[in-house]
């Protein structure tokens, strides 16, 4: 046991750091959904799916009316879920998402701790890694599981790194469980390896194990569940072609196509808001910026304008590669300086700089006022608690579904696209007329339609927040679910 | 006689050049500062040009300059008592007298692209007593340019070139002597240069005043200590109390009015401040003073800005922005900050020295500065985002429409137009915003010519169609331009009030 306690001063000063971390931002995350001042629909989704599977449905994902893994194929989910059995609810994946990221501050410090020498440094590049706006952003934004996969894809780095084999294989076994775009990035390791001039085996493995992940993945178990269903993340590369095969002869054949797709106008700013806390360029010095590459070119060439939200959930491994290569890039630049100029340290300068940057674009993800209660707040909290925990209900907006995912039968306006008929199918109705400038908006048709409806009963119309009840109740849990049209959002 | 022989023989050669004589870091500076002036004049004649930012600012200081020219000084037409709408001097507003140093290049070229130049040259400037403070704290003169560099970004002071015309932009080059001479301990040039900067506004006497405390700190000889407080005290004594208030011709001095919370008039304010200390400390902490002392210090690292003395300068505007319930002064782009973000700038140069002599004892000796330095060019100009917004350089779609509509206005004649736009008739007799229809209707009415922009959606007032048909439909005005939502009215009838004799 000892063993795994940090040794050293700085192990046992990143450890009371990554303690404060881990409860400041679960504390952060839950204040922030329970005070409703976040798009919660994701929220919702992931909470859905852990707590379907409890209740007699595998792993449901309620917007598609269909197995999560028609959309995700991720193994990485059963490993969590002995812990959501336990402790099931919203809170625990908050955690387990904070302690994920807090974990690949751990990895970070053993890695910067290799290539840099110094112990202050290494605390430094972790806590860079750690208050990154793309991945701090993530212990508040919603729910995504794509942060359980780094600190095992940053330990895959760091047994590549320490030529430890068998946990290299191991880990990157691990991490090719999870989100179905993790075999992209360990593919990186196999021109890695080539450039380092390791053996076979180093580029062999991680070849293997990404071409059956993605094979599983792809051919398998997404077909498998998907019953037809079109895999939702091709729509986002519309622009670039309708099917794999397409898209994938564009990108190769066709550089008119690639050039406007790497030249949409929002790529640039997405690029400067990305690159800066890493010092812009700076991690473009070594080759270790490979890593970053496969999720940064999906991102500059999707149309989806979502995936260029560097404080959303596309940008976690680019983040995250991004300050390792800003990390391996410091000994470089301090060897070439030497060179022309002579005696110079660039640590723990550099590593503080790279820190300071990224804790300093916290206005990239970070406002103060959701963590504030609303005006309304104690009416939507007394609004919610007339709604019986198992109930039917259809709610509105859409980001309100985290609230009412602890259910089997739940819709929102959206998913009913407004319609009075699929809409009447629900025996309660929540209605919070507060959020007018969110997309998708609730049209006055939709109050109406159970306003002067005789079967609907208005138990609740404050601060415009309206709940509805069918007055002869129907029989629970009989009621189909409706599926969404085309997702527009994260 | 010894020194005379001493002295070297006298050359028969002739004198190297300027340029020759500087070192590589110096013509490094000299190049950065070019560029700075040029670019960032160019940034904000662009911005004037395509209407991309309020223009309030640059047609007051424009409209002063143009009736001083005219034998008016510093008269603004724009600035009018309450009671009778008569137009009064900047100087019951600001005891900036430092403009008449402007005049003779505005006389030259007059017009708003003058005071841009100026006010980019003065900025790009400041760089030069920054390098030298730097050198002399950290004696190394790479690092020195790297910092001068940084200061030029910091935001605080980059974004008073695209923040329209304002005094304080005139200040830093001067208060940065103050503090090399300072440093240098040199007495005549520090109070010399003192002076000339207490010309530049009311606020700077309590900046000037705190260098005396700073110099009772470091124990240094009486005059250093008694000269600036009591010249400072004194100064500031006479223009609030009786330069200001003789020019404000009975007005209530605008700056009584942040301090809402704690009275309306400057005895009521520190009776207050001093009877409920909690209100002051409760206001300190609100979350707009947090973020606005987050974004002031953050590209300086933080807390180095507080490890040395040089910060004492900072306190009397800080704690002036921090205490005012005004929100406009809190905001890091906007003129409030020059002083505070030099003053903390220089601080922060002392704490570059500790972390170097901390670094070569922790790592051995190296060259470290350099690096610190570069760390603080970088914060500096990754803070961007505060400050800059691509919209300032952008042309509007009906950029074309407004042109016109300006073209269509004849050239001295009264002109009512929004904020955006009104700079564009500040060189002229008189000029206003739409702004006076709600607050001084009667004194909007003597207005020859309303351009109205209805497809303004960023600067209040919006223009409805009950106000376009306040116009339109009133028979003493007569629409004479109408393209793409931008109208012009000419009043009919009566004597076009500008030939009325100025007021005195």
């Amino acid at each position: 046991m000892r063993r795994l306690l940090p040794q050293s001063t700085a192990g046992r000063v990143l450890a009371g750091i990554l303690v404060a971390y881990v409860l400041l931002f679960f504390w952060l995350a839950c204040r922030k959904w329970q005070f409703d001042t976040c798009e919660g629909g994701d929220i919702g989704v992931v909470n859905h799916i852990f707590w379907s599977s409890l209740h007699g449905q595998f792993f449901w994902h309620f917007d598609i009316d269909r197995s999560y893994f028609a959309m995700h194929q991720e193994a990485l989910v059963f490993v969590v879920w002995p812990l959501y059995a336990l402790f099931p609810g919203v809170r625990t994946l908050f955690f387990v998402q904070t302690m994920c990221i807090s974990l690949s501050g751990v990895v970070m410090f053993l890695i910067a701790r290799r290539v840099l020498k110094d112990d202050l440094s290494a605390v430094l590049m972790a806590l860079a890694l750690l208050f990154f706006p793309s991945i701090a952003s993530q212990n508040v934004n919603q729910l995504h599981t794509s942060q359980w996969v780094l600190p095992l894809l940053l330990s895959c780095f760091y047994f590549f790194l320490t030529e430890n084999y068998r946990w290299f294989v191991a880990f990157c076994i691990f991490a090719a469980l999870g989100k179905e775009n993790t075999p992209l990035t360990l593919l990186v390791f196999v021109p890695y390896a080539l450039w380092k001039r390791r053996g076979w085996r180093w580029w062999a493995t991680p070849l293997a194990v990404s071409a059956v992940a993605l094979v599983v993945d792809f051919k398998i178990v997404g077909p498998y569940f998907a019953h037809g269903w079109r895999y939702e993340a091709l729509g986002y590369l519309g622009n670039l072609g309708n099917n794999w095969g397409e898209v994938f002869r564009n990108i190769l054949f066709d550089p008119s196509k690639l050039w406007s797709a790497l030249t949409q106008a929002d790529n640039g700013p997405y690029l400067i808001q990305l690159l800066q806390p890493a010092l812009w360029l700076f991690p473009f010095l070594v080759p270790e910026v490979l890593f970053a590459i496969p999720d940064l070119f999906i991102n500059l060439i999707a149309r989806n304008n979502g995936m260029k939200v560097v404080a959303w959930h596309y940008n976690v491994y680019t983040g995250a590669f991004l300050v390792l290569a800003s990390l391996f890039a410091i000994p470089r630049v301090e060897a070439l300086i030497r060179k022309r100029f002579g005696s110079v340290s660039l640590c723990p300068v550099l590593p503080m700089l790279i820190c300071v940057m990224s804790v300093a674009h916290w206005p990239f993800w970070f406002y103060p006022y959701e963590y504030q209660p609303l005006p309304h707040y104690e009416d939507q909290v007394r609004a919610r608690a007339l709604i019986p925990r198992d109930a039917p209900v259809l709610y509105a907006p859409d980001r309100e579904g985290a609230f009412f995912s602890n259910r089997l039968k739940f819709a929102s306006n959206f998913m009913a696209k407004d319609d009075v008929q699929q809409m009447l199918r629900y025996d309660w109705v929540y209605l919070d007329m507060n959020f007018a400038q969110v997309y998708p908006p609730i049209p006055t048709t939709t109050l109406m339609a159970f306003a002067k409806n005789p079967d609907y009963q208005c138990l609740f119309a404050e601060s415009g927040i309206y709940v509805f009840r069918r007055k002869p109740v129907s029989p629970e849990l009989t009621v189909p679910a409706v599926s969404a049209p085309a997702p527009s959002g994260p | 006689m010894r020194q005379r022989r001493n002295s070297p023989k006298k050359s028969t050669e002739p004198r190297p050049s300027l340029w020759r004589r500087l070192t590589g870091p110096q013509r490094a500076l000299a190049a950065i500062i070019g560029t700075y002036v040029v670019v960032f004049f160019g940034m904000a004649q662009r911005c004037y040009d395509v209407f991309g930012y309020d223009s309030g600012a640059t047609a007051v200081y424009n409209n002063m300059l143009w009736w001083t020219l005219h034998g008016k000084p510093f008269l603004i037409a724009a600035m009018i008592t309450s009671e009778s709408a008569k137009p009064i001097s900047n100087l019951a507003a600001h005891a900036a007298y430092f403009w008449v140093f402007i005049l003779p290049f505005y006389a030259l070229f007059p017009g708003p692209s003058i005071l841009f130049f100026l006010q980019a040259l003065a900025l790009g400037m400041a760089a030069v007593p920054m390098y030298l403070i730097a050198r002399k704290l950290l004696e190394d003169e790479v690092a020195a340019v790297l910092l001068a560099a940084a200061y030029l970004l910091l935001p605080p002071l980059v974004s008073q070139n695209l923040n329209q015309v304002q005094e304080p932009c005139f200040l830093p080059v001067l208060l940065l002597f103050v503090f090399y001479f300072f440093l240098e301990r040199r007495y005549g040039l520090f109070l010399s240069f003192s002076a000339v900067a207490l010309l530049n506004r009311e606020n700077v006497p309590l900046a000037i005043m705190m260098f005396g405390v700073w110099a009772l700190v470091e124990r240094r000889s009486w005059k250093w200590v008694v000269v600036p407080i009591v010249c400072g005290a004194a100064y500031f004594w006479f223009v609030t109390f009786v330069a200001m208030p003789y020019f404000r011709q009975g007005e209530n001095w605008h700056v009584a009015r942040m301090f809402g919370y704690l009275g309306s008039s400057a005895g009521e304010i520190f009776k207050n401040a001093a009877l409920h200390p909690l209100v002051l400390v409760q206001h300190l902490f609100s979350s707009d003073n947090v973020r606005y002392v987050i974004f002031l210090v953050q590209p300086l690292g933080w807390i180095l800005p507080f490890f040395a003395l040089p910060c004492l300068v900072a306190l009397p505007d800080l704690a002036i922005n921090l205490l005012s319930e005004n929100t406009a002064l809190k905001v890091i782009p906007w003129h409030y900050n020059v002083l505070t973000g030099t003053a903390l700038f220089v601080s922060t140069l002392f704490a570059v020295r500790k972390i170097g002599l901390w670094q070569r004892r922790k790592y051995g000796e190296g060259r470290y500065l350099p690096v610190v330095a570069c760390g603080l060019l970088v914060l500096s100009a990754a803070h961007w985002f505060l400050w800059f917004q691509p919209g300032y350089l952008r042309e509007l779609p009906y950029q074309q429409a407004l042109n016109h509509a300006i073209e269509s206005i004849p050239k001295d004649v009264s002109v009512l137009s929004s904020v955006r736009i009104q700079a564009r008739f500040s060189g002229r007799p008189r000029y206003d915003s739409l702004n006076v229809f709600e607050h001084q209707p009667e004194y909007a009415k003597t207005f020859d010519y309303v351009l109205l922009d209805a497809n303004e959606r960023r600067f209040p007032p919006f223009v409805t169609q009950e106000f376009f048909d306040s116009f339109y439909k009133n028979p003493r005005y007569q629409l004479i331009f109408a393209e793409q939502n931008v109208f012009v009215f000419h009043r009919l009838g009566g004597e076009s009030d500008w030939k009325a004799p100025p007021p005195s």
